[in-house]
């Protein structure tokens, strides 16, 4: 279960979550996504929240929505390519920029890496 | 679209002020959080809205019209004590409010039941408290009403029994209705808000939707809460 920031945008939580999930193919064999009500069950947030995830990840074009039937994950294998190599790449633009505001050259962070996290 | 709206609505007690020339407009189909210590006139103001207690001066219009017999038919509202006969078997219960009410559905109550454990062969007088808070919950929730008000539903209950209500609410908020919560717990009620509204002394602090509140100003409604009360 997801666990909140209350101080963030609920929305922007759960996208970054669907995000994960799409990711990780839990949409490969069904690209339907749960409906509106569904959604907030789930997340256990308000159902117009949940109607603004769907929104938004429309506009971003991962998702679309068919009238009376329900809301469907693109069917392109680029686009969520595309998106693993944009959140991962976030990760590690915030890690670096943490780590470097801890000191730590790229070199030491490349050899922290490698000993698995430890000192 | 505009569902109620109160202008300059006052409630005195004797001597003491408890809503004190409040201003508000509430929407359909969304759901408010009306929060604020023990005193701040919140129960006051539900039962106001759920015509059990007149205004002192002000008004107060649902739909257009004051609060009487009629909008009492579309308006359910959870008290926080029990009201309930306590010799009644569960299932008599939903029958009793299912002539009552012409908004009542059954069937929701039945399922409901289910869901949260509660074996209808029991009488309410054999329930323990987290299971009566439960059932005032089912009642209120199975009423296809155009405002649903739940005075303090989740105090005095433990967390799993929080955590079944939190998710009653959400499945069965009927589309059509506006949803108005009442509570001090604040982290535990402000994921499934759309609007928050802080009542402080009989006055409103603070009212704004909660998605806002976290993108522009990046703090959530419980900081907003200690930012409004805080010590």
């Amino acid at each position: 279960m997801l666990t909140y920031d209350n101080n963030q945008p609920m929305y922007k939580q759960v996208i970054a979550d669907i995000k994960k999930r799409i990711i990780n193919g839990d949409f490969s064999h069904n690209p339907q996504f749960p409906s509106t009500r569904e959604l907030a069950v789930a997340y256990k947030i308000n159902p117009n929240t949940a109607a603004r995830v769907y929104r938004e990840l429309e506009l971003q074009q991962l998702c679309y929505s068919k009238k009376g039937v329900g809301t469907f994950l693109v069917n392109n294998e680029q686009l969520v390519n595309q998106l693993k190599k944009t959140v991962a790449d976030k990760l590690l633009e915030s890690f670096l920029s943490n780590m470097s505001d801890l000191g730590f050259t790229k070199n030491e962070i490349i050899k922290k890496i490698e000993k698995g996290g430890k000192t | 679209m505009s569902l109620l709206k109160a202008e300059k609505l006052t409630k005195i007690f004797q001597n003491r002020m408890a809503l004190s020339s409040i201003n508000l407009t509430l929407e359909s189909k969304k759901v408010y959080g009306l929060l604020g210590p023990n005193g701040s006139g919140k129960t006051t103001l539900m039962k106001i809205i759920a015509n059990l207690m007149q205004p002192t001066s002000g008004q107060l219009l649902i739909d257009g019209e004051i609060p009487s017999i009629i909008t009492r038919a579309t308006v359910a509202y959870m008290p926080t004590s029990n009201f309930i006969y306590k010799n009644m078997k569960l299932d008599e219960v939903g029958t009793y409010f299912n002539d009552f009410f012409e908004d009542f559905n059954l069937e929701t109550y039945l399922r409901l039941l289910e869901e949260m454990d509660l074996p209808k062969q029991l009488k309410v007088s054999a329930l323990s408290s987290g299971m009566a808070a439960k059932l005032r919950v089912a009642i209120t929730m199975s009423r296809k009403a155009q405002i649903i008000m739940l005075d303090e539903p989740l105090n005095g209950i433990d967390l799993l029994t929080r955590d079944c209500i939190i998710k009653t609410i959400v499945d069965n908020a009927y589309e059509e209705s506006t949803i108005i919560i009442s509570s001090h717990l604040v982290e535990l009620l402000e994921p499934i808000l759309d609007e928050a509204i802080l009542l402080d002394k009989g006055k409103i602090a603070y009212m704004g939707n909660v998605e806002e509140l976290r993108e522009n100003e990046g703090i959530s409604v419980a900081n907003k809460y200690r930012e409004v009360f805080g010590s």
